[in-house]
């Protein structure tokens, strides 16, 4: 495709998305608070919207479309797995926005710090997030390079899409903080969910003739792609081994539970998750049948996570939809990137840089904030320039990095007998196994990182709690908070 | 309200079960559409039923 049409679309995109980070300064107030979380008083349509744009990245059209081209219905169930973890979401849903109100918290990893009552605990946290995250943010930038390489034949290199989604999120993340990244989100997600469906929807029906056609041609030409462990990638332990660190993604991933902050009342909290299990199952089906659709269309690519750019820069494919569906994937890049860009500076600066110095002032906390994102983003772009293998296992590397947080997580909300020690060690000895396992490619019994890694840390936290003294004043405290609290919203 | 909560999670662990089982051994020669593509569709949907019911009996 001609590469000046890209730029094109990609300038106009680009020019309403900045125009809507704009207009979200209006009435925005000043603070920690505001910049960061919106002043805790966002609507539940926006922010199903933002949580939903946050959750759903580049992986969608590129890495699951990518995985069904390569294993089949397998990652339907991988995916619709991720979906039904949402459940986690209603039990802690409710005790992160109740504590948040109460204790004024504004990361995950300054709960788990007062919690626990060790600022060690929050800046571990913090650790275990930028080292796992900056690879997750990667990936979506290499899914950009990836994309607009692909669509423009070669015409436009690999880093023009890397810097150009870089740049995007910086500045999409600065101009508001939360407020920017959530209103620009929301059109994002609107577009990523429109654009997929009308091209899978053009696809289905001018090639197969309708979605009776598609799943004919299957049975016919690929029955292997309708089982599991089919054509062999899904295995049982490579399912358990996706799966496992991706249902607790809701919980584990900062970027997606500092939103549990966010909505105004808990009404607006029902209203987020509801809309975003919705929109999850319908962009999760319309990225499935989009790889199955270019598996039959055009089978035989070297490398499953180019199946997508390759299919949209086909002769068979209008070139409109073609870059229809360029920029729904590109705003399901930069939307994440951009909210874990903002999450991991507030970590930076809260749970880091205030922690270790307390004194500190709210305005320098926020100054500092702000300097972080480029900076972290600069990394993240240094690390995708490496390309480092199959971008969807890339990305399921940070997850299974980041469900090491997970114990901790649960010891908080449920546990009395945690403690800061076990919460450390736990993290710290699970992200190491399971950094080691990843990146030395040893699976004991044929078993995936998340496997051995969750194992490690969830026994390391149940023993070295029971080892060390808990603060049950804290403890006590903090939970019969919650308790009445959810008592009184009638929630489990 | 305890007893609810287990009751849920006991629920959502069926669920589970079924999730990691039925794909890879009643469904695994089941090459149709109606095989595991329509499973873990009713899998997901009654998941986000349930999820659905659990949000409603919140209140604001």
């Amino acid at each position: 495709m001609n590469s000046s049409y890209i730029l094109l679309v990609v300038a106009i995109y680009v020019a309403l998305g900045t125009w809507t980070a704009y207009m979200s300064r209006r009435g925005m107030g000043a603070g920690v608070t505001e910049y960061f979380l919106a002043n805790r008083a966002v609507g539940g349509f926006v922010a199903a919207l933002t949580y939903s744009a946050t959750t759903y990245s580049a992986f969608m059209m590129v890495g699951l479309a990518g995985f069904t081209y390569k294993g089949g219905v397998g990652a339907l169930g991988f995916e619709l797995t991720y979906l039904s973890g949402l459940v986690l979401a209603v039990f802690f849903g409710p005790r992160f926005w109740l504590a948040g109100k109460r204790y004024g918290y504004v990361s995950p990893a300054e709960l788990l710090g007062d919690r626990y009552q060790s600022q060690w605990v929050a800046a571990v946290t913090t650790l275990v997030c930028l080292i796992f995250l900056i690879p997750y943010a990667a990936v979506q930038l290499m899914g950009i390079g990836y994309l607009l390489g692909g669509l423009s034949g070669g015409a436009l290199p690999f880093w023009v899409g890397l810097i150009l989604a870089t740049v995007l999120a910086i500045v999409w993340a600065w101009i508001a903080g939360l407020r920017s990244v959530a209103w620009t989100d929301s059109l994002q997600a609107l577009i990523m969910l429109v654009t997929s469906i009308l091209v899978l929807l053009f696809v289905i029906y001018r090639y197969f003739g309708g979605f009776g056609g598609l799943f004919v041609t299957l049975e016919t030409d690929y029955p292997q792609w309708l089982t599991v462990p089919g054509p062999g990638f899904f295995s049982l332990k490579a399912y358990i081994g996706l799966t496992l660190p991706w249902f607790f993604f809701c919980i584990s991933n900062p970027q997606v539970s500092q939103r549990l902050f966010i909505p105004k009342s808990l009404g607006a909290m029902r209203r987020m998750l509801g809309g975003f299990v919705i929109f999850g199952f319908i962009y999760t089906l319309v990225s499935v049948l989009w790889g199955f659709s270019t598996k039959v269309l055009s089978p035989g690519l070297a490398r499953a996570d180019l199946a997508t750019p390759t299919l949209l820069s086909q002769p068979i494919i209008p070139a409109i939809l073609a870059l229809i569906v360029m920029v729904g994937i590109l705003g399901a890049a930069v939307s994440t990137i951009d909210s874990i860009l903002l999450t991991l500076s507030s970590m930076f600066a809260r749970d880091l840089y205030k922690g270790l110095r307390p004194r500190v002032s709210e305005e320098m906390e926020l100054r500092l904030g702000k300097w972080v994102i480029p900076a972290i983003s600069l990394v993240a772009m240094i690390f995708g320039w490496l390309k480092l293998g199959l971008i969807s296992a890339l990305s399921v590397a940070a997850s299974a990095g980041l469900l090491m947080t997970v114990p901790a997580i649960f010891g908080a909300f449920f546990w009395k007998r945690g403690t800061a020690a076990g919460a450390i060690w736990s993290m710290l000895l699970g992200g190491t196994v399971t950094g080691f396992l990843y990146f030395s490619g040893i699976r004991p019994l044929g078993h995936w990182p998340a496997v051995w890694g969750g194992l490690i840390c969830l026994v390391a936290f149940i023993v070295i709690s029971l080892m060390t003294t808990p603060p049950l004043e804290k403890a006590e405290e903090f939970l019969g908070y919650l308790a009445k609290g959810l008592k009184e919203k009638n929630a489990l | 309200m305890r007893g609810k909560r287990w009751g849920w999670i006991l629920w959502f662990g069926i669920l589970l079960f079924l999730d990691y089982t039925l794909p890879y051994t009643v469904l695994s020669g089941v090459s149709k559409i109606y095989g595991a593509f329509l499973f873990w569709n009713l899998f997901a949907l009654t998941a986000i039923a349930s999820i659905g019911i659990l949000l409603w009996k919140w209140r604001d």
